[in-house]
């Protein structure tokens, strides 16, 4: 229904959790292929399997690594904040519209069921018109509007990847992240969502135990903060990944500081939340 | 001097409605599905509603229908075509909308999808082509092939012990209140045709009223999948298809008060 009201020309959003979200990969594959706009929430639940309804961030890969079949990439927002969780669907709609891509917001159980004062935004502060490419009538004037996925000739489909792979390039400029008392950090953690919120904590904590402990919190899990990560681990030669899942985001950590830091993970599985102290114990254990 | 063999009037293949773009069917010798997007777009010119129709083509063999049929179109996944619809129709309620779907498509991974929009009455029209077989991927036993018919996954003929019967999705959707006109036709004759036409005329201007989903079943034929040739489909829709799957309006509405009955004998 989602395709169907996108390719239609209108701003289309559907929610779900984890294992309604699995079951939605077909379509997120198709959208993605037809290159329709939408915004999709997943506030996910512990898995695998039919899991638990507590909260967990055991979806990172699906989110980010496409989920569905074929070479594609959602934008994935990941909010820490009730504020944050309005901001990612103005922001969602926002960069959807621009890339022509689904936008995603991978929360989790806590935060989907948080209450928080919120500021929204200025009604009419995300204006929207109808795009050329929607089906929305033949009319007299233009050619027939289809969307589509199935591009039979191999030569037309590998243009297609092209240019997909090409505009998911170009989404490297979007990236967003948040960096708490990195300056003059000498052991930096990096979490996102729920975990960063709980790190901020730990940043405190340690602090107030003379480590220089500092926190980088990426807001866009897609695009990943690859270059500032990189950039980080010239100076910075430990690092620490605190995820609700088994540990998926800290590959790309790995990934994106190349061998040049320590990284060390640490995380809860199956709906359970780490608390600062066991966290900051990690840390002292382990990289001090 | 160029020999005229035949009159232009009567080059069937080059007299195509401006609904059709024009593009040759790539549909194998014989197929139903070339008559159907025919009459389907027929209707749509004669209506004078290509400009405010949308469509939904479907997996299978009529996956390009947006190729020939020269509206507007979504390509949806394979049994979604009535998901896809309703959400064009629920943000474009002023459009036709239509989807056009096979029966593996339409009755076997979509058959959630079917019975659910049926039900919600989403004021759409689906076109359901019946041939009884996975046509495209090589002629798989589908939903509605028939008892004893043979196919690739059914090799000795289909049983019911092990393989169900065959499964009349249009007589089982129709007696959901969503259903405000549902019928059921065929192609492999000039007399069903015009049947057709008339019903699926019927179905776009009951879409005008706003009362639920037109459901049309055209039973056709698959002379590659059935391994049979085109003029011997033909007898084998009157002997074996049509026994089974009766044409005629199965649910209709009466004029006067909407209100919409399943008809005797169906």
């Amino acid at each position: 229904m989602v395709y169907g009201a996108a390719g239609a020309g209108t701003r289309a959003m559907t929610s779900s959790s984890s294992p309604g979200f699995s079951l939605m990969q077909e379509g997120m594959s198709y959208i993605a292929a037809a290159e329709l706009p939408c915004l999709v929430v997943n506030v996910t639940r512990g898995g695998p399997g039919l899991g638990t309804i507590q909260p967990s961030q055991g979806d990172y890969f699906q989110a980010v690594k496409g989920g569905g079949h074929g070479d594609y990439k959602l934008i994935v927002l990941a909010p820490a904040s009730v504020q944050e969780m309005v901001d990612s669907v103005f922001d969602g709609f926002r960069l959807a519209e621009k890339y022509r891509n689904p936008a995603l917001i991978l929360a989790d159980g806590a935060l989907g069921q948080m209450m928080e004062k919120v500021e929204l935004p200025a009604e009419g502060s995300l204006p929207h018109e109808t795009p050329s490419w929607a089906t929305t009538g033949k009319s007299k004037d233009r050619e027939q509007n289809v969307v589509t996925s199935l591009f039979i000739q191999p030569e037309k489909m590998e243009g297609i990847n092209t240019h997909l792979q090409a505009k998911y390039t170009a989404m490297q400029s979007e990236v967003r992240y948040e960096e708490t008392m990195v300056e003059d950090a000498e052991i930096l953690v990096v979490a996102f969502g729920l975990s960063a919120r709980i790190c901020m904590k730990v940043v405190d904590l340690a602090r107030e135990k003379g480590i220089k402990l500092g926190l980088l919190r990426p807001i866009t899990l897609f695009p990943f903060p690859v270059a500032r990560l990189f950039e980080l681990s010239d100076r910075i030669k430990k690092m620490i990944v605190v995820e609700m899942n088994a540990g998926q985001m800290v590959e790309d950590v790995r990934l994106s500081t190349n061998g040049k830091s320590v990284v060390e993970f640490y995380g809860r599985m199956g709906g359970m939340i780490p608390t600062p102290e066991e966290i900051l114990h990690k840390i002292e254990t382990d990289l001090i | 001097m160029e020999k005229t063999l035949v009159s232009p009037e009567c080059l069937v293949y080059d007299n195509h409605p401006e609904t059709l773009t024009g593009t040759p069917f790539h549909y194998c010798p014989g197929c139903g599905h070339g008559v159907v997007h025919k009459v389907l777009m027929e209707v749509i010119g004669e209506l004078g509603i290509q400009e405010e129709t949308i469509g939904v083509a479907p997996v299978g063999c009529s996956v390009f229908a947006y190729h020939y049929m020269n509206v507007d179109m979504q390509e949806a996944a394979h049994g979604r075509a009535s998901a896809v619809a309703t959400g064009i129709k629920r943000v474009r309620p002023d459009k036709y909308v239509f989807s056009y779907q096979g029966d593996g498509d339409l009755a076997a991974i979509g058959t959630a999808e079917t019975i659910h929009t049926v039900n919600r009455g989403e004021n759409i029209l689906v076109v359901f082509v019946n041939n009884a077989i996975y046509g495209m991927t090589g002629g798989q036993m589908a939903p509605t092939t028939l008892i004893g018919m043979k196919t690739s996954t059914s090799p000795y003929g289909r049983e019911s012990a092990t393989m169900g019967s065959p499964l009349k999705i249009t007589e089982l959707i129709a007696n959901l209140p969503g259903a405000y006109y549902v019928a059921r036709h065929a192609v492999h004759s000039p007399k069903y045709v015009r049947m057709l036409k008339k019903a699926l005329t019927k179905a776009f201007e009951y879409q005008k009223l706003n009362r639920g989903t037109c459901f049309i079943e055209v039973v056709s034929n698959c002379p590659s999948g059935w391994k049979l040739t085109p003029v011997q489909t033909v007898g084998f829709i009157e002997e074996n298809m049509l026994p089974y799957f009766p044409l005629g309006e199965i649910k209709v509405p009466d004029e006067k008060t909407g209100i919409s009955t399943l008809v005797k004998n169906n």
